[in-house]
Protein backbone atom coordinates (compact mmCIF):
# COMPACT_ATOMS: atom_id res chain seq x y z
CA UNK A 1 0.00 0.00 0.00
CA UNK A 2 2.76 2.76 1.05
CA UNK A 3 4.81 1.11 -1.22
CA UNK A 4 2.29 1.89 -4.20
CA UNK A 5 1.30 5.09 -2.91
CA UNK A 6 5.00 6.39 -3.23
CA UNK A 7 5.14 4.73 -6.83
CA UNK A 8 2.26 7.23 -7.59
CA UNK A 9 4.16 10.15 -5.93
CA UNK A 10 6.64 9.16 -8.00
CA UNK A 11 4.89 9.23 -10.93
CA UNK A 12 2.90 12.52 -10.63
CA UNK A 13 6.46 13.77 -9.75
CA UNK A 14 7.94 12.67 -13.12
CA UNK A 15 5.18 14.66 -15.02
CA UNK A 16 4.77 17.61 -13.18
CA UNK A 17 8.70 18.22 -12.55
CA UNK A 18 11.35 19.42 -14.78
CA UNK A 19 13.95 17.55 -16.98
CA UNK A 20 17.99 19.04 -17.20
CA UNK A 21 18.63 18.69 -20.68
CA UNK A 22 22.22 19.30 -21.54
CA UNK A 23 22.50 21.91 -24.34
CA UNK A 24 25.72 20.41 -25.84
CA UNK A 25 23.72 17.41 -26.48
CA UNK A 26 20.54 18.91 -28.01
CA UNK A 27 23.27 20.77 -30.33
CA UNK A 28 24.61 17.64 -31.39
CA UNK A 29 21.13 16.05 -32.49
CA UNK A 30 19.95 19.11 -33.81
CA UNK A 31 23.47 19.56 -36.43
CA UNK A 32 23.56 15.48 -37.12
CA UNK A 33 19.52 16.09 -37.99
CA UNK A 34 20.37 18.97 -40.14
CA UNK A 35 23.46 17.67 -41.85
CA UNK A 36 22.13 13.96 -42.25
CA UNK A 37 19.31 16.41 -43.93
CA UNK A 38 21.72 18.14 -46.50
CA UNK A 39 24.21 15.43 -46.96
CA UNK A 40 21.99 12.28 -47.02
CA UNK A 41 19.83 12.83 -50.33
CA UNK A 42 22.91 13.80 -52.36
CA UNK A 43 24.90 10.74 -51.32
CA UNK A 44 24.95 8.32 -54.60
CA UNK A 45 23.03 5.56 -54.17
CA UNK A 46 20.71 7.16 -51.62
CA UNK A 47 17.78 5.14 -51.28
CA UNK A 48 15.64 7.44 -49.25
CA UNK A 49 14.82 7.21 -45.42
CA UNK A 50 11.62 5.09 -45.15
CA UNK A 51 10.31 4.74 -41.68
CA UNK A 52 10.19 1.40 -40.58
CA UNK A 53 6.97 1.69 -38.44
CA UNK A 54 5.18 3.05 -41.71
CA UNK A 55 6.73 0.46 -43.89
CA UNK A 56 5.36 -2.53 -42.19
CA UNK A 57 2.25 -1.29 -40.59
CA UNK A 58 1.01 2.16 -43.05
CA UNK A 59 0.72 3.75 -39.70
CA UNK A 60 3.28 6.60 -39.66
CA UNK A 61 5.33 7.64 -36.52
CA UNK A 62 5.31 11.11 -34.62
CA UNK A 63 9.16 11.87 -36.82
CA UNK A 64 7.94 10.73 -40.42
CA UNK A 65 8.66 13.25 -42.43
CA UNK A 66 11.14 15.40 -40.78
CA UNK A 67 14.11 14.73 -42.84
CA UNK A 68 12.09 16.57 -45.84
CA UNK A 69 10.84 19.22 -43.64
CA UNK A 70 14.21 19.99 -42.48
CA UNK A 71 15.38 20.20 -46.02
CA UNK A 72 12.39 22.44 -46.86
CA UNK A 73 13.41 24.26 -44.11
CA UNK A 74 17.26 25.16 -44.74
CA UNK A 75 15.81 25.60 -48.60
CA UNK A 76 13.36 28.65 -46.72
CA UNK A 77 10.20 26.78 -48.10
CA UNK A 78 8.59 26.99 -44.49
CA UNK A 79 5.26 26.01 -45.67
CA UNK A 80 6.08 23.02 -47.39
CA UNK A 81 8.21 22.24 -43.96
CA UNK A 82 5.12 22.72 -41.96
CA UNK A 83 2.88 20.77 -43.92
CA UNK A 84 5.31 17.83 -43.72
CA UNK A 85 6.15 17.90 -40.09
CA UNK A 86 5.97 20.86 -37.89
CA UNK A 87 9.03 19.13 -36.08
CA UNK A 88 11.44 19.85 -38.50
CA UNK A 89 10.66 23.51 -38.69
CA UNK A 90 11.19 23.39 -34.65
CA UNK A 91 14.15 21.24 -35.15
CA UNK A 92 16.28 23.73 -37.26
CA UNK A 93 15.02 26.62 -35.18
CA UNK A 94 16.01 25.37 -32.04
CA UNK A 95 19.29 24.06 -33.45
CA UNK A 96 20.24 27.81 -34.07
CA UNK A 97 18.78 28.50 -31.30
CA UNK A 98 20.91 26.39 -29.59
CA UNK A 99 24.43 26.99 -31.10
CA UNK A 100 23.84 30.77 -29.87
CA UNK A 101 23.14 30.16 -26.70
CA UNK A 102 25.97 29.97 -24.09
CA UNK A 103 23.92 28.26 -21.22
CA UNK A 104 25.39 24.55 -20.24
CA UNK A 105 21.46 23.48 -19.40
CA UNK A 106 17.96 24.43 -19.87
CA UNK A 107 15.12 22.63 -18.11
CA UNK A 108 11.98 22.11 -19.59
CA UNK A 109 8.78 20.60 -17.71
CA UNK A 110 8.75 17.05 -18.30
CA UNK A 111 5.47 16.39 -19.23
CA UNK A 112 6.38 18.87 -22.02
CA UNK A 113 8.62 16.72 -24.59
CA UNK A 114 6.00 13.69 -24.46
CA UNK A 115 3.24 16.05 -25.03
CA UNK A 116 5.23 17.36 -28.26
CA UNK A 117 5.78 13.83 -29.42
CA UNK A 118 1.84 12.84 -29.22
CA UNK A 119 1.02 16.27 -31.39
CA UNK A 120 3.43 15.27 -33.72
CA UNK A 121 2.22 12.06 -33.86
CA UNK A 122 -1.69 13.67 -34.52
CA UNK A 123 -0.50 15.68 -36.88
CA UNK A 124 1.25 12.78 -38.66
CA UNK A 125 -1.73 10.28 -38.36
CA UNK A 126 -3.86 13.37 -39.97
CA UNK A 127 -1.10 13.98 -42.85
CA UNK A 128 -1.94 10.43 -43.45
CA UNK A 129 -5.37 9.96 -43.51
CA UNK A 130 -5.06 7.20 -40.18
CA UNK A 131 -7.59 8.99 -38.00
CA UNK B 1 37.08 -6.88 -13.30
CA UNK B 2 34.58 -4.24 -13.75
CA UNK B 3 33.64 -1.73 -11.17
CA UNK B 4 31.20 -2.99 -9.11
CA UNK B 5 29.44 -0.05 -8.15
CA UNK B 6 26.01 0.32 -9.17
CA UNK B 7 25.24 2.54 -12.29
CA UNK B 8 22.75 5.28 -9.98
CA UNK B 9 26.17 5.46 -7.00
CA UNK B 10 28.77 5.91 -9.47
CA UNK B 11 32.78 5.76 -7.57
CA UNK B 12 33.57 8.85 -6.17
CA UNK B 13 31.73 11.51 -8.26
CA UNK B 14 28.55 11.06 -7.13
CA UNK B 15 26.51 13.98 -8.21
CA UNK B 16 28.58 14.36 -11.43
CA UNK B 17 27.04 15.29 -14.40
CA UNK B 18 23.26 15.73 -12.28
CA UNK B 19 22.15 19.36 -12.32
CA UNK B 20 21.72 21.27 -9.40
CA UNK B 21 19.57 24.04 -9.97
CA UNK B 22 17.04 23.07 -7.84
CA UNK B 23 15.27 19.90 -6.22
CA UNK B 24 12.31 19.72 -8.62
CA UNK B 25 14.81 19.51 -11.79
CA UNK B 26 15.50 15.91 -12.39
CA UNK B 27 19.13 14.74 -13.75
CA UNK B 28 21.05 11.32 -13.98
CA UNK B 29 21.77 9.54 -10.94
CA UNK B 30 25.19 9.30 -12.10
CA UNK B 31 27.99 9.95 -15.09
CA UNK B 32 26.67 8.94 -18.02
CA UNK B 33 27.87 9.39 -21.56
CA UNK B 34 26.57 12.15 -23.76
CA UNK B 35 24.84 11.93 -26.75
CA UNK B 36 27.79 13.14 -29.41
CA UNK B 37 29.93 10.06 -27.91
CA UNK B 38 27.01 7.62 -28.34
CA UNK B 39 26.35 9.26 -31.81
CA UNK B 40 29.78 8.79 -32.76
CA UNK B 41 30.48 5.24 -31.52
CA UNK B 42 27.60 4.30 -33.21
CA UNK B 43 28.64 5.89 -36.49
CA UNK B 44 31.84 4.02 -35.60
CA UNK B 45 30.20 0.53 -35.64
CA UNK B 46 27.57 0.98 -37.98
CA UNK B 47 30.97 1.18 -40.67
CA UNK B 48 32.24 -1.30 -39.63
CA UNK B 49 29.52 -3.70 -39.23
CA UNK B 50 28.28 -2.47 -42.75
CA UNK B 51 31.31 -2.94 -44.21
CA UNK B 52 31.68 -6.78 -42.78
CA UNK B 53 28.43 -7.43 -43.85
CA UNK B 54 28.72 -6.07 -47.27
CA UNK B 55 32.12 -8.56 -48.28
CA UNK B 56 29.63 -10.88 -46.58
CA UNK B 57 26.74 -10.59 -48.98
CA UNK B 58 29.79 -10.42 -51.76
CA UNK B 59 31.20 -13.72 -50.39
CA UNK B 60 27.73 -15.84 -50.03
CA UNK B 61 25.27 -13.95 -52.55
CA UNK B 62 21.62 -14.69 -50.71
CA UNK B 63 22.68 -16.51 -47.79
CA UNK B 64 24.54 -13.30 -47.12
CA UNK B 65 21.55 -11.48 -46.01
CA UNK B 66 21.26 -14.20 -43.03
CA UNK B 67 24.73 -14.19 -42.22
CA UNK B 68 24.80 -10.06 -42.53
CA UNK B 69 22.22 -10.38 -39.39
CA UNK B 70 24.38 -12.87 -37.18
CA UNK B 71 27.06 -10.81 -37.61
CA UNK B 72 25.84 -7.77 -36.41
CA UNK B 73 24.05 -10.04 -33.48
CA UNK B 74 27.45 -11.26 -32.94
CA UNK B 75 29.44 -8.15 -32.92
CA UNK B 76 27.13 -6.59 -30.38
CA UNK B 77 26.33 -9.15 -27.73
CA UNK B 78 29.88 -10.55 -28.07
CA UNK B 79 31.56 -7.06 -27.29
CA UNK B 80 28.40 -5.25 -25.03
CA UNK B 81 28.30 -8.70 -23.08
CA UNK B 82 31.95 -9.30 -22.41
CA UNK B 83 33.26 -7.94 -18.85
CA UNK B 84 34.45 -4.49 -20.51
CA UNK B 85 30.93 -3.92 -22.15
CA UNK B 86 32.46 -1.87 -25.38
CA UNK B 87 31.96 -2.80 -28.75
CA UNK B 88 35.11 -0.46 -30.87
CA UNK B 89 32.82 2.84 -31.48
CA UNK B 90 32.73 2.50 -27.50
CA UNK B 91 36.72 2.03 -26.78
CA UNK B 92 37.03 4.76 -29.64
CA UNK B 93 35.05 6.84 -27.12
CA UNK B 94 35.62 6.19 -24.00
CA UNK B 95 32.42 4.90 -23.31
CA UNK B 96 30.84 1.35 -22.14
CA UNK B 97 27.25 -0.29 -21.47
CA UNK B 98 26.82 -1.55 -17.64
CA UNK B 99 23.93 -2.56 -15.90
CA UNK B 100 21.63 -0.46 -14.64
CA UNK B 101 21.47 -1.90 -11.11
CA UNK B 102 24.84 -3.22 -10.51
CA UNK B 103 27.62 -0.81 -12.52
CA UNK B 104 28.80 -4.33 -14.02
CA UNK B 105 29.13 -6.21 -16.57
CA UNK B 106 25.56 -6.79 -18.23
CA UNK B 107 26.61 -10.51 -19.73
CA UNK B 108 25.48 -11.62 -23.42
CA UNK B 109 22.18 -12.60 -22.12
CA UNK B 110 21.06 -8.53 -21.26
CA UNK B 111 23.62 -8.16 -23.97
CA UNK B 112 21.24 -10.16 -26.79
CA UNK B 113 18.21 -8.19 -25.32
CA UNK B 114 19.78 -4.76 -25.65
CA UNK B 115 20.17 -5.64 -28.99
CA UNK B 116 17.01 -6.59 -29.77
CA UNK B 117 15.51 -3.46 -28.11
CA UNK B 118 18.03 -1.72 -31.03
CA UNK B 119 15.37 -2.56 -33.32
CA UNK B 120 12.56 -1.40 -31.44
CA UNK B 121 14.36 2.11 -30.76
CA UNK B 122 14.78 2.64 -34.41
CA UNK B 123 11.53 1.70 -35.74
CA UNK B 124 9.87 5.17 -35.17
CA UNK B 125 12.60 6.87 -37.06
CA UNK B 126 15.23 6.27 -34.25
CA UNK B 127 13.27 8.00 -31.61
CA UNK B 128 14.05 5.20 -29.31
CA UNK B 129 17.27 6.33 -29.69
CA UNK B 130 16.40 10.22 -29.48
CA UNK B 131 14.69 9.67 -26.15
CA UNK B 132 18.15 10.06 -24.74
CA UNK B 133 18.18 13.39 -24.84
CA UNK B 134 15.53 14.25 -22.06
CA UNK B 135 15.62 10.88 -20.16
CA UNK B 136 16.25 11.54 -16.77
CA UNK B 137 18.85 8.79 -16.45
CA UNK B 138 20.04 9.40 -20.35
CA UNK B 139 18.93 6.03 -21.53
CA UNK B 140 17.45 5.01 -24.89
CA UNK B 141 14.50 2.82 -25.29
CA UNK B 142 16.98 -0.26 -25.72
CA UNK B 143 18.90 0.84 -22.72
CA UNK B 144 15.25 0.83 -20.64
CA UNK B 145 14.36 -2.79 -22.48
CA UNK B 146 17.57 -4.30 -21.06
CA UNK B 147 18.20 -1.98 -17.84
CA UNK B 148 21.68 -0.82 -19.07
CA UNK B 149 23.81 2.34 -19.12
CA UNK B 150 25.85 3.79 -21.43
CA UNK B 151 29.14 5.52 -18.58
CA UNK B 152 32.20 6.85 -19.59
CA UNK B 153 35.02 5.04 -18.56
CA UNK B 154 36.79 7.59 -16.98
CA UNK B 155 34.48 6.92 -13.86
CA UNK B 156 33.67 2.91 -14.61
CA UNK B 157 37.19 2.16 -15.84
CA UNK B 158 37.87 -1.05 -17.91
CA UNK B 159 40.78 -3.05 -16.94
CA UNK B 160 40.76 -5.28 -19.78
CA UNK B 161 39.38 -5.05 -23.33
CA UNK B 162 37.09 -6.90 -24.43
CA UNK B 163 37.56 -8.75 -21.22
Amino acid sequence: MGTSTCGRADALRAWTGSVALEVADLRIAGLALCAAALVLPVMPLYPGVTCPLRASTGIPCPLCGITTSIRATMRLDLAEAAALNPGGLAAVVAAAVLLVTRRPRITVPAAALPILIACLWVFELVRFDRL
Amino acid sequence: MSDPTPASEPPSQASQGTPRHSPNVQGPSGPRANFGQRLLAYLVDGLIVGVASYLVQLLFGDAGDFLSVILGLAYFVYLEGSPAGQTVGKKLLNIRVVDFQSGGPLGFGKAAIRYVGRIVSGIPCALGYFWMLWDKERQTWHDKIATTAVVPTADYPVEKWPG
